[in-house]
């Protein structure tokens, strides 16, 4: 498994070996130029020296050099070498410390000098400055004689300058590994003491089941950088608790709305094994009656997983809205003649519709069914719709003797009945929520409103703006 | 013995109405609370069946005004509620039992029969009175050892009578725990019942169990009681 600690610990580490190698290389130059530079400047130093005791005269050109004051350039000390020419190479003066040996005749102009290492003659590493200046003229002969340019190679052993870059070198390198292993040590306690808010956050997000569904992050003293993390699983856990309350919920209910029927179904199976004169067309009707109820109950909460489902894609088309709901009253002739009631509708003749007609149905079936259901015997439910500027508005109106203003939010809620019995009816809570769920996959609103004199009103409206709401054209026909 | 069942569910009380009748017991049943305390109060019933989700007048609503009257019928509560919670505190309200819907018909004849029982202080399932044995579960009777074959109605008349044994058991009682009110007002037919028993009892062992008290009711006992 990929441990963030981990990676971090290996990256760090190799950044920080690379910038220190680097680090450590940049340094070692510039010591390493500046000493070579330091060492230069002493190697001219002397053939400026020497170049000051040059003199031309009638005679040619002489070195004043005196040993005294130059003793490297003896034989005995020899750690340094001069050797001096003319231009036609003939050799005018060298050091004691040469014996027989040659330098070699690299060289530059005074001003620019020509620096380079060489094997001195003893066979040890050296270094050498090259120059061809012209020597001063003696008084006498100045002007006499045309001025001749001289050739001037210094050399002295290197063995201090390169002692010392090998020290510098070791030193940087010691540093860089005593560095390197002192943050190998400190690193990770390091980083695990930056880390823990994120162990504890995954220790509490480990701690979380779907038993623990009210357990929260505290987003407020998470650093900066895990608190949106923590708000945002903080948010997710809000809806998961939600929503597996809501599924909790929608179980125990589905449970308990099963549970009669079942009961019914059993009973009546029973009684008819055990005495089976009891068994007749009544009780076959009761059976087939429970069937129907409990296979409406599954028909009603699948169309609502359905209207759920993200895939769900109404089928809008343009339609007279007043048929659809001559037909759809048509069906509930029976029932409205049960009670004897009276369904009015209030749609103007020419309106049109552009959505879908048969989730339509659905939802204005769903509606009536209800207002027929819970309306008392000889009742009047008013059916009304009308464009209004941009919007369209659908009231469904009817008693609802009981009804209060607390049970309004509820009324959309699965398996909710003002009578919590819910017995008798086959009326099993689901019509409303089933409507709303349609109206949103139509982009419509369902809602329901307590009118005077204690009716209720389901209205569902819309947007004619919106891609699947309801449109309304130019009068039929 | 007089069972009342309050069940919202129409189809499920007319089912269960039937099976408790055909099982012997005077039934009488109402679909709402109201209804159900209403009947409770007016009448004595050995057990009630009452569902707990009722219209008007919940079942546990019913229960604590029954307790509250004194009453001390038996009660079986059934719901479709099965948490424990629920289960809590329908007994924490009085009731004596507890059905989870969907159940089986013969449990919740079972439970009514063993409330009956409990309605006269008896857990046994067997009742012996002199040489007569009455086996509640299999419903088998005899007297001197030899088994006697009954009509539903006669063995509910025995058990009845047997159950009280020693106490004299009205004709009003009879017909209440037994027939319903299906019967007439000057109908006989608890005598008859009375008649048939006693002759069936008699073919085993001619010694009389089943005494008339005139102008009182019957009694079932031995003679030397």
């Amino acid at each position: 498994m990929r441990s963030i600690r981990e990676q971090l610990t290996r990256r760090l580490l190799l950044t920080f070996s690379a910038l220190l190698a680097v680090g450590g290389l940049i340094l070692y130059i510039s010591i390493h130029a500046a000493l070579v530079k330091e060492y230069d400047a002493g190697l001219l130093a002397r053939a400026l020296a020497i170049t000051t005791l040059t003199e031309q005269n009638d005679r040619g050109v002489k070195v004043e050099f005196s040993d005294h004051f130059m003793y490297e350039f003896r034989d005995r000390v020899a750690t340094a070498f001069f050797q001096m020419w003319l231009p036609d190479g003939r050799e005018v003066k060298r050091s004691e410390s040469l014996h027989g040996s040659e330098l070699p005749r690299r060289f530059g102009a005074l001003a620019q000098p020509q620096f380079y290492d060489l094997r001195l003659p003893d066979g040890r590493q050296g270094r050498a400055v090259g120059v061809q200046f012209t020597p001063k003229m003696d008084r006498d002969a100045r002007g006499r004689i045309p001025p001749q340019q001289v050739v001037l190679v210094v050399a002295a052993e290197r063995r201090h300058l390169d002692h010392a870059l090998a020290v510098l070198g070791l030193m940087l390198c010691g540093n860089g590994v005593l560095l390197l292993a002192a943050m190998m040590l400190v690193l990770p306690w390091v980083l695990r003491r930056a880390l823990t808010p994120l162990h504890e956050l995954a220790m509490q997000a480990a701690e979380i089941d779907a038993h623990k569904l009210d357990a929260r992050f505290p987003s407020e003293t998470l650093p900066t950088e895990l608190a949106p993390i923590g708000k945002r699983l903080n948010d997710l856990l809000a809806r998961l608790e939600q929503s597996f309350e809501r599924e909790r919920q929608f179980s125990a209910n589905v449970a308990h709305e099963l549970r009669t029927p079942i009961a019914e179904l059993r009973a009546l199976a029973e009684l008819g094994l055990k005495w089976p004169d009891t068994r007749s067309t009544a009780t076959d009707q009761e059976t087939l009656a429970i069937a129907l109820q409990m296979e409406a109950m599954v028909t009603t909460l699948f169309a609502l997983l359905r209207s759920e489902d993200v895939q769900f894609a109404p089928q809008a088309q343009a339609f007279d809205l007043a048929p659809l709901l001559d037909s759809i009253l048509s069906a509930c002739r029976a029932r409205t003649a049960n009670k004897d009631i009276t369904v009015a509708i209030h749609v103007p003749a020419a309106m049109r519709l552009h959505s879908d007609p048969q989730v339509l149905r659905s939802i204005l079936t769903n509606l009536l069914d209800n207002a027929i259901e819970y309306s008392p015997v000889r009742a009047r439910i008013e059916i009304s719709a009308a464009p209004r500027e941009s919007r369209f508005e659908l009231r469904i109106c009817n008693p609802a003797q009981g009804l209060t203003a607390a049970d309004l939010p509820r009324l959309f809620d699965r398996f909710w009945r003002k009578d919590e019995a819910r017995s008798g009816s086959d009326h099993m809570g689901l019509g409303l929520p089933l409507a709303r769920a349609f109206a949103a996959s139509l982009g419509l609103d369902l809602r329901a409103e307590l009118e005077d004199e204690a009716r209720v009103a389901f209205v569902l409206s819309g947007s004619l703006g919106k891609a699947a709401a309801v449109r309304n054209l130019a009068p039929a026909g | 013995m007089r069972v009342l069942l309050v069940e919202d569910s129409r189809r499920l009380r007319t089912t269960l109405t039937t099976a408790l009748r055909r099982s012997g017991y005077a039934v009488d049943d109402a679909g709402d609370g109201q209804a159900g305390l209403e009947l409770a109060t007016a009448n004595d019933y050995d057990a009630i069946v009452l569902d707990i989700m009722l219209p008007g007048l919940s079942g546990l609503e019913l229960l604590k005004h029954l307790r509250e009257r004194g009453s001390s019928t038996h009660i079986l509560l059934l719901t479709a509620k099965d948490t424990v919670d629920d289960r809590v505190r329908g007994l924490q309200a009085g009731a004596d039992d507890y059905l989870v819907k969907p159940f089986a018909l013969e449990e919740l004849l079972a439970r009514v029969e063993a409330l009956c029982r409990r309605a006269y202080g008896s857990k046994q399932t067997r009742l012996v009175i002199a040489d007569l044995e009455i086996d509640t579960v299999s419903k088998q009777v005899l007297r001197a050892g030899q088994p006697m074959v009954l009509k539903p109605r006669e063995y509910l008349l025995l058990l009845y009578l047997a159950r009280r044994s020693g106490q004299v058991v009205t004709r009003r009682e009879i017909e209440d725990h037994l027939y319903n009110g299906e019967i007439a007002l000057m109908s006989n037919a608890v005598e008859s019942a009375i008649s048939s028993l006693r002759k069936k009892l008699s073919r085993a062992n001619p010694a009389p169990l089943i005494h008339t008290r005139h102008g009182l009711g019957y009694v079932l006992k031995t003679e030397t009681e």
